[in-house]
């Protein structure tokens, strides 16, 4: 009866980043009373939901094997086109499924490069870093579109009760993408073709495909992250958010998701965002900097990726006693 | 034999140079065709003069990525990196002379450099996660030391590199091409 119990090791790549997790927690807590309240743990949840979507976008690109370093600025240009759209049709929901489509088709171009034309996804991805902010820019002469129709932001700023629409609303997805990823053919090929594409090939699926699938199924997260983005904010800048794919990656590496691709379950994505945005709201509370949070936030994610990657080979490193 | 033996390697190791840069070429020359026609001026020695200076700290930072990606690495923080030493070199060039602030924005940048390599070779922290955080540092670090605004009240011969000439070529071409022939020797 025992034997699970005796043969169970911890898994530090989850336990790193929840013990650092709880460690903020309890210090955040004695410092400053205002963190451990109801109140402010919805608004960890509610700052942190559209990280959560595009952290799953970002694993679900980087288990296939690839990596997305073009969601900010796919974002903003998404978010740019749906609010024009909203305003000139004056309708909201025309506005959101303009942002999804955009942001399915942006990331489309980024899969058709990547799974057909062979470019590296580094290099693709980085390129529509570059053209999306500027075409976000080309559109909105620099300025935000404002005032989208009513209706618009209620996903970002509803209520059931007290609870703000938006942290079932993302919970839900994470549990659909973990359903995706487990239990559909397109999720387990996915794995498969990032762990290694010789081989799954050999059983007789097409690499390209599942590729572009992935990069699919990221946008259609992305699009639902950005209309949290902007409607938080009401509007749609065409700098919506130029960090956002670094925090993702960082968020994927911290949950343990291996980069390489092929290993890591959807739902350590969640792991992962939880320390960057109980660090993020506690500094906020503190009123520390935010060069400082910048320059936290970057140490601690390399520090928390080399505990789980390097601690085997520390001791290596090491110069070893000899017995004389 | 050997003499003909060393021409095909010559030609195989020539045709593999161009196929990789072949596009690149192409792409090179249309653009160029196309923007002497829209201007007329593009092709004068004063403006080819004024991309390569406008091209050589593109050109030195891209040696540097190639060295990292030559090793199976990617730095994404060279742009943040950039930025830091950049503001660094210009407080210390700004109090304390030219020779120090250049030392100083050398330093910085190699210190980012050895700490995301550091975190790569001794702990195993993927190349993108060690720079994206390095990103994230030195952005921060940068701001921090600069409070977001451009510094000002450089030295003159500071900015000279920048903005200089010897022998009427651009301080920076030169500079460029000091980085590509070490390069060159180097990873011969």
């Amino acid at each position: 009866l025992l034997k699970p119990l005796r043969s169970w090791r911890p898994d530090w790549q989850v336990l790193g980043p929840l013990l650092v997790l709880a460690g903020f927690c309890v210090a955040l807590a004695l410092i400053e009373p205002r963190f451990a309240t109801k109140q402010n743990l919805i608004n960890i949840l509610l700052q942190a939901a559209p990280l959560i979507l595009v952290a799953l976008a970002q694993a679900v690109v980087v288990i296939s094997g690839g990596i997305d370093l073009s969601q900010g600025s796919a974002a903003a240009l998404a978010g740019v086109l749906g609010v024009i759209a909203a305003v000139e049709l004056d309708s909201p929901w025309i506005g959101w499924l303009v942002v999804i489509g955009a942001s399915i088709a942006l990331s489309a171009v980024n899969g058709m490069l990547v799974a057909w034309l062979g470019v590296p996804a580094f290099i693709a991805t980085a390129g529509m870093l570059t053209y999306a902010d500027g075409l976000a820019f080309l559109l909105t002469g620099g300025l935000p579109i404002e005032f989208p129709p009513e209706g618009y932001s209620s996903l970002a700023r509803g209520f059931i009760g007290d609870i703000p629409i938006s942290i079932p609303l993302v919970a839900l997805v994470a549990v659909l993408m973990h359903l995706v990823m487990t239990r559909t053919r397109v999720g387990r090929a996915i794995y498969l073709v990032g762990d290694n594409p010789q081989s799954a090939t050999l059983v007789g699926l097409t690499p390209s495909r599942f590729r572009f699938y992935a990069f699919l199924i990221a946008g259609a997260l992305t699009g639902a992250a950005t209309l949290l983005l902007t409607g938080r904010i009401d509007s749609a800048p065409p700098s919506l958010a130029p960090t956002l794919q670094f925090e993702a990656i960082a968020a994927v590496a911290i949950g343990g998701i291996a980069m390489g691709g092929g290993e890591g379950a959807i739902w350590r994505a969640v792991v992962g965002v939880a320390p960057i945005a109980v660090l993020i709201n506690g500094l906020n509370l503190l009123g520390i900097d935010t060069s400082l949070q910048f320059i936290l936030i970057g140490a601690g994610t390399i520090v928390v990726v080399a505990l789980q990657t390097g601690a085997g080979q520390v001791r290596l490193a090491l110069p070893r006693r000899r017995a004389a | 034999m050997t003499r003909s033996s060393r021409v095909t390697q010559q030609a195989v190791a020539l045709s593999a140079a161009l196929q990789g840069s072949l596009p690149s070429l192409l792409l090179l020359i249309l653009l160029s065709a196309a923007c002497a026609l829209a201007a007329p001026e593009f092709l004068g020695a004063s403006n080819l003069v004024n991309v390569l200076r406008q091209a050589s700290p593109l050109f030195i930072a891209a040696a540097g990525q190639m060295i990292v990606v030559l090793v199976g690495g990617i730095d994404i923080s060279t742009g943040a990196v950039v930025a830091l030493a950049s503001v660094c070199g210009a407080l210390i060039a700004a109090s304390y002379g030219t020779e120090l602030g250049v030392l100083a924005a050398v330093g910085v940048g190699a210190l980012a450099g050895i700490t995301s390599g550091w975190a790569v070779s001794m702990f195993r922290v993927q190349p993108v996660i060690a720079t994206i955080g390095m990103l994230s540092v030195a952005r921060g670090f940068a701001f921090l030391f600069s409070d977001g605004l451009p510094i000002s009240g450089l030295p003159a011969s500071f900015i000279g590199l920048g903005n200089g000439h010897v022998l009427g070529v651009p301080v920076p071409v030169i500079l460029a091409l000091i980085v590509l022939a070490v390069m060159a020797a180097c990873l011969r």
